[in-house]
């Protein structure tokens, strides 16, 4: 069993969207996968049409008898499961700061929900605080989206800079670009610009398309509803490329 | 590997389908799948002991898989047969693990198909105010070829997480009168209605007597269940599907000839000899394929019993043999299929079945008080033949008591169910011990015999060949002995002080009712 997180510390990058199509590929690769939603947005639930359990609470999800387990929902789509968002994820950080092992909670988690799947994909709220700290313990590797522009570049060297000051093993970040539109110059220029310095880079980006929107009107992965859209095609690559290391 | 979901399954008549369907889309939540339909193929030995052990063999494009009643078992004990043919043994199949379960059921026996059904199967998706699919609806139709009657089934699959507004459709189901939650499990309804509800009768279920019958009403009523179980084998042997049907047969056709001959005066003494004539001549039709059967299963152990450098020389033998048997094959197929073979049998039977005998002297005795009274004859044979045994006995005088012992055995089953179950089970259970003993005596005198025998009638036999059935004979002589030696040990094992106080308990009180 692997996890794998689709994070970072900013909004609107694109890991949901790549958390949403990595664990449908990762199930049409014939892994049983879990997604965590542990946004409390809940944009990754509202793809799969699902709303969080009433009893759902951050005390319940964290705190020693957990009811994560029954809180676990089966997507439309056969071995792909989701544990839902919840509103009071807000106050999570006040939370783990009043508990022992801060840091690992989630970890714990996770390892107690895990049993019965092959991969767990965690889809992480943007922030640097103790919630992030829980993932950097927890999480495999990273996925980070970078949208090509320099103030992201600068953003990911933070949180390179942030590893090395707290110990984590850098190269469990695998930084991939998001939303590339390859008519803008900019955008080539930022994407060559990295490729050069950061071997760590995957080779897989994803374009900027309308298609990848629309999952907002379908509720469901793009790979789902237009699987030979270059989008979904980027996706699948990027499974693969992930995995395949 | 997530765990399997539980389902819930209602039956339903096929001709409700429509309205069951019409009040599922009233529902407003139902929308239709994907249609799919399968073969379902059951595999399984002659007597099933795979369903006896509660296992099913099934067969879907072309890959076994296991089914336990609990579930299927997981992806990893599928395994390809490696041959194609008539039947498969435990050997035939790739996976270690299932060789290891089937051999440990199937033992000499071949599974077959005894059974085959098709299904068809309607999705549906059950989805709530989201859209979201919170349940999925199969209705499987399972048809057997060649057959009438349909089994049609309503599942319904909650996803989970949605056990809760699952289970209002589950009690609007319930509520409907179209729809019983009484389903007969898929693969029994398909054995059933294959007609292979139950696996053919063992002797010791099916011949039932009472100890007030007469003597010809019970010997008649064994006749006649030896005669149809031998009847019954005869389809396999000559499919060539194991050689445990043929050894079936044999066993019936012994067991037969040794109940006219235990029991005597059951018939007229003329018809007696007739019957124990007739029976005679079956069996010995089949005498020489058994004997191959035999070497042949025998081939790796024998084999393994010589040097290396020996065991080449005994391919020849074994080629010959299996050429033999070819022969053999097709020369019983013909005698079964014979005009001659099928009217002998089908007067034989129908004697059996009119039960119009001539009367012999004990045809009017009661069964109970006759059985009892051979059984501890028999015993008290056995004994005198066990107890005079030592070192220095002529080999004659073991072989004597091994058939001695083999009557008693027989006597026992065949009249198990007048006497207290218990009883019988445990002294057959220590008669075999000593049984056992005494047949590997026997077997390896015979093995020489059929060497020598080998050895003598074959032309142009290479060096290597003589040499390792040399080896062969020299090394089954030593085994003999051994055996042998056994003997007095384990007839002192069967016949302990226990042994004498239970056979009287058991017998002495019915006979003494006859004097
Ligand atoms: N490759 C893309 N092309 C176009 N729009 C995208 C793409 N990826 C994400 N979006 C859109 O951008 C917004 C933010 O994306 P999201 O995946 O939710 O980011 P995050 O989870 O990092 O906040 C969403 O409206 C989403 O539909
Ligand atoms: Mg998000």
């Amino acid at each position: 069993m692997s996890i794998i997180a689709c994070y970072s510390s900013k909004g609107g990058v694109g890991k949901t969207a790549a958390a949403v199509n990595l664990a449908y590929a990762s199930t049409a690769a014939g892994n049983s996968t879990l997604l965590i939603d542990l946004d409390q947005q809940g944009a990754a639930s509202f793809y799969f049409r699902i709303r969080p359990p009433k009893k759902l609470r951050a005390k319940r999800l964290i705190g020693k008898n957990n009811t994560a387990y029954d809180s676990i929902r089966e997507t439309d789509f056969e071995a792909l499961h989701l544990l839902p968002a919840h509103q009071s994820y807000r106050n999570f950080d006040a939370l783990l700061d009043g508990m022992k092992k801060s840091h690992t909670r989630l970890k714990a988690l996770i390892d107690e929900l895990s049993e019965e799947y092959d991969q767990v994909i965690l889809d992480c709220p943007p922030s640097l605080s103790l919630v992030a700290e829980n993932i950097f313990q927890a999480a495999d590797t990273l996925l980070v989206p970078l949208v090509p522009t320099t103030l992201s570049l600068r953003t990911y060297e933070q949180l390179k800079e942030f590893f090395e000051d707290s110990g984590y093993k850098r190269k469990r970040l695998r930084p991939f670009f998001s939303m590339v539109d390859k008519r803008k110059r900019l955008h080539q220029h930022v994407v060559s610009q990295l490729r050069h310095t950061e071997k760590r880079l995957l080779q897989t980006s994803i374009p900027y398309s309308a298609e990848v929107e629309a999952m907002g009107t379908h509720r469901e992965p793009v790979l789902h509803f237009a699987p030979r859209h270059p989008s979904s095609i980027a996706f699948e690559t990027l499974w693969e490329e992930v995995v395949s290391e | 590997m997530l765990e399997s979901r539980p389902q819930l399954r209602w039956r339903f008549n096929p001709s409700d389908l429509e309205s069951i369907l019409e009040a599922l889309s009233a529902t407003g939540s139902i929308h239709p799948g994907k249609d799919s339909s399968s073969s379902i193929e059951i595999f399984d030995s002659f007597d099933q002991c795979l369903r006896q052990a509660d296992l099913f063999l099934l067969r879907q494009r072309g890959l076994f898989y296991f089914s336990f009643p609990d579930g299927e078992t997981p992806p990893e004990l599928a395994s390809k047969a490696r041959k194609q043919g008539n039947g498969y043994f435990w050997q035939d199949f790739e996976s270690p693990v299932a060789q290891a379960i089937l051999k440990k059921h199937l033992k000499l026996r071949a599974v077959t198909r005894i059974a085959n059904a098709k299904s068809e199967t309607k999705a549906f998706e059950l989805r709530n105010g989201d859209d979201k699919i919170i349940s999925r609806i199969q209705i499987e139709t399972i048809t057997c070829p060649g057959r009438e009657s349909t089994l049609s089934v309503l599942i319904l699959s909650p996803l989970r997480g949605y056990e809760e507004e699952s289970n209002l459709i589950a009690l609007f189901l319930d509520a409907a009168s179209e729809l019983d939650r009484d389903v007969p499990s898929t693969l029994d309804w398909v054995l059933a209605e294959s007609g292979q509800n139950t696996p053919p009768p063992s002797p010791s279920q099916a011949i039932q007597l009472s100890p007030e019958q007469s003597v010809q009403t019970a010997v008649t009523e064994i006749a006649s269940f030896m005669i149809q179980t031998a009847r019954r084998s005869e389809d396999g042997i000559k499919a060539d599907i194991d050689t445990e049907y043929l050894h079936d047969y044999r066993v019936s056709i012994r067991k037969l000839r040794s109940v006219l001959s235990l029991i005597k005066g059951a018939y007229s003494k003329e018809e007696t000899r007739h019957l124990k004539a007739q029976f005679a001549e079956l069996a010995r039709a089949t005498n020489r394929l058994r004997d191959l059967d035999v070497y042949l299963l025998e081939e790796t152990a024998i084999t393994l019993s010589l040097p290396d450098y020996l065991q080449p020389g005994l391919e020849r033998m074994f080629t010959d043999f299996r050429a033999e048997r070819v022969q053999e094959l097709q020369r019983i197929r013909r005698h079964l299929r014979s005009k001659k073979y099928a009217a002998t049998v089908e007067e034989l039977a129908s004697q059996f079945e009119t039960g119009d005998q001539p009367e012999g002297k004990r045809s009017h005795l009661p069964i109970g008080q006759v059985a009892a009274a051979e059984i501890l004859a028999h015993y008290q044979r056995v004994s005198t033949l066990g107890s005079a045994i030592n070192d220095q006995t002529p080999d004659d005088e073991v072989h004597e008591l091994r058939i001695e012992c083999k009557k008693l055995r027989y006597l026992l089953e065949l009249f198990s169910s007048l006497f207290p179950p218990k009883e019988i089970k445990t002294i057959i259970k220590q008669l075999k011990g000593l049984q056992n003993t005494l047949g590997d005596f026997n077997d390896y005198c015979v093995q020489q015999v059929a060497l020598s025998d080998y050895l003598e009638k074959t032309p142009r036999l290479g060096r290597n060949t003589a040499a390792a059935l040399g080896g062969l004979i020299s090394h089954l002589h030593r085994k003999q002995v051994e055996a042998r030696s056994h003997v007095s040990e384990r007839f002192i094992q069967f016949n302990d002080s226990k042994m004498k106080t239970r056979f009287k308990r058991t017998f002495k009180k019915s006979r003494k009712e006859r004097i």
